[in-house]
């Protein structure tokens, strides 16, 4: 049982997929019993298999964050449809696929989901995130931390209350949200003030 | 009161879809709409329309490609000297090949075409700075205009000539008015560029590239392919861009451009592209163009000449990049 409990830790815990890949396989082959296997495996397939093309590596997870992203700046003449769009996002982010595991889902869901968010917090560590001025500067650590903590502002608050999608994104901002607490110790503050800033704007 | 004006200008569906930097562009344009017509009398004709769409379809459709790459996080300092060096180039090969403007004309976008792809394939594979590597190219087509064409200067057919339907792309003249019918072209293209901005893969990946580089390589996006796929799209408009300055103004001097580049980044910036990549818009590079273009129309009309244009216009830009840098700190 415990063993079976720090191998369910390093799969989650662990950002390279073909190594969470192996560790699957490892789950599988030793818990075939285990009523987690198979929302492991469709959450893996849904994740990381490209339907058009089983050899080419991919992670929906990661993109549906950056889309995201995006989906926040999109201006108001092109915000029609973005409510469905977001939905649709939801979906791709393995919301619809863990429904019929019930709550037992949803906290594996949550578990991955945690995941794709670290790996987009580990990509911002990449020397093209941190350029500013058309490539030509390059951010400090703060200007770096606090451009993240503005993404993860968009990703938690801002589109749900932007596009009222509160009740569909719920999840999704609370794992988002949790994970950028536990890797930055200043994240909740630097969050805080992001909030801040947006409620400053909206009284003025 | 004050609040009510606020709630009502907030409550106007215009300016709330044009967002809050949109809408103070917006503002601004029609202050100095005002100021000029109020200091001039001679900015109030309808030929100064006509100038002013003069200056602004070669600007605009610069500066529609250059939001392109601005969007990856880059720069396409190529684009003015490009523009010179194409149109010279399509002149030679009208005049001097004994050529059909069409002709011409599809030369102007070949040319475009392959700096623009050079600029991507470099930018993108070798992963050279955007703006080093596009000044670069600047200086290497400024060259190439006047090599290719022995250093003569070009003129495209003028209207009546034998090729010289060219003339009525972008105005045409029925009775002694001139229509300027260029705007309905901008306008097209506008709304096509701002769909694929929003709507396809394409804006979507050029967008995620300025967003987060990175984690769009690891989503499984081929990077390489989209990144240049931006530099293209800022080299055809360029070309474009060539064509509707060739139509429009009658000599091209080979090793001029340079600077144009700018007032086509400037409408950009100042329209809301951000110069970190990854927001903008294209109806914001309008809006931009629009402030750029009725400086350039506006100050001779009040006696400031070329220099006092430069100075200006330079004030505008480094008001717009501090803007938006100030704008990024404060969201920080």
């Amino acid at each position: 049982m415990e063993e079976e409990e720090a191998l369910r830790e390093t799969y989650f815990a662990e950002l390279d997929p073909g190594r969470r890949k192996e560790l699957l396989e490892r789950f599988s082959r030793d818990h075939p019993q285990d009523a987690e296997v198979p929302l492991f495996q469709t959450l893996w397939s849904l994740r990381h298999v490209d339907p058009k093309n089983a050899e080419h590596p991919v992670d929906t997870f990661l993109w549906q964050i950056v889309n995201l992203i995006s989906l926040y700046r999109v201006p108001g003449f092109f915000s029609g449809g973005t409510e469905k769009e977001i939905r649709a996002a939801m979906d791709a982010l393995g919301f619809s696929a863990v429904a019929k595991y019930g709550d037992k889902g949803r906290e594996i869901l949550y578990l991955e989901l945690r995941n794709a968010a670290r790996r987009y917090f580990s990509t911002c560590e990449s020397k093209s995130y941190g350029k500013k001025l058309m490539g030509i500067v390059t951010m400090n650590e703060s200007e770096r931390r606090d451009k993240l903590a503005r993404e993860v502002w968009q990703l938690t608050e801002g589109l749900s209350r932007r596009f009222e999608t509160d009740e569909d994104m719920a999840l999704f901002r609370k794992a988002v949200r949790d994970e950028f607490i536990v890797q930055y110790p200043d994240g909740e503050e630097r969050l805080e003030r992001q909030e801040k800033r947006r409620t400053k704007k909206r009284i003025a | 009161m004050n609040e009510k004006r606020k709630s009502g200008l907030a409550a106007n569906p215009f300016l709330k879809s044009l967002g809050t930097q949109q809408a103070i562009i917006v503002g601004v344009i029609i202050v100095l709409f005002i100021f000029f017509s109020l200091a001039s009398v001679s900015f109030r004709k309808y030929t100064t329309v006509v100038t002013l769409c003069n200056y602004m379809y070669y600007i605009l459709l610069m500066a529609i490609g250059v939001t392109f790459p601005l969007l990856t996080g880059g720069v396409d300092l190529s684009i003015g000297t490009g523009l010179i060096c194409y149109a010279i180039v399509g002149s030679y090969v009208i005049s001097n090949g004994h050529m059909p403007v069409g002709v011409g004309m599809l030369v102007v976008m070949i040319m475009s075409l392959i700096i623009g792809f050079i600029n991507g394939i470099i930018i993108a594979k070798l992963d050279l700075p955007p703006f080093i590597t596009t000044l670069c190219t600047m200086m290497i087509v400024r060259g190439l205009g006047s090599i290719l064409t022995g250093g003569l200067s070009g003129v495209w057919p003028m209207a009546g000539s034998a090729g010289g339907w060219c003339r009525s792309i972008f105005k045409i003249t029925v009775g002694k008015t001139i229509i300027p019918i260029g705007i309905i072209w901008m306008l097209i293209l506008i709304a096509i560029m701002s769909i694929i901005l929003r709507k396809t893969k394409i804006g979507r990946y050029i967008l995620a590239i300025g967003s987060n580089k990175e984690a769009l390589r690891l989503s499984g996006v081929n990077v390489v392919k989209w990144q240049v796929i931006a530099y293209i799209i800022s080299g055809f408009f360029a070309g474009l861009a060539a064509i509707a300055y060739a139509c429009t103004f009658s000599n091209i001097t080979p090793g001029t451009g340079a600077g144009l580049e700018l007032d086509a980044i400037g409408g950009a910036i100042i329209g809301g592209t951000s110069m970190t990549g990854g927001s903008g818009s294209i109806v914001g590079t309008l809006l931009g163009v629009l402030v750029i273009s009725l400086l350039k129309t506006g100050l001779p009309y009040i006696g400031l000449q070329a220099n006092w244009q430069q100075i200006i216009t330079g004030l505008v830009l480094l008001a717009a990049i501090t803007a938006d840098m100030a704008k990024r700190k404060k969201a920080a």
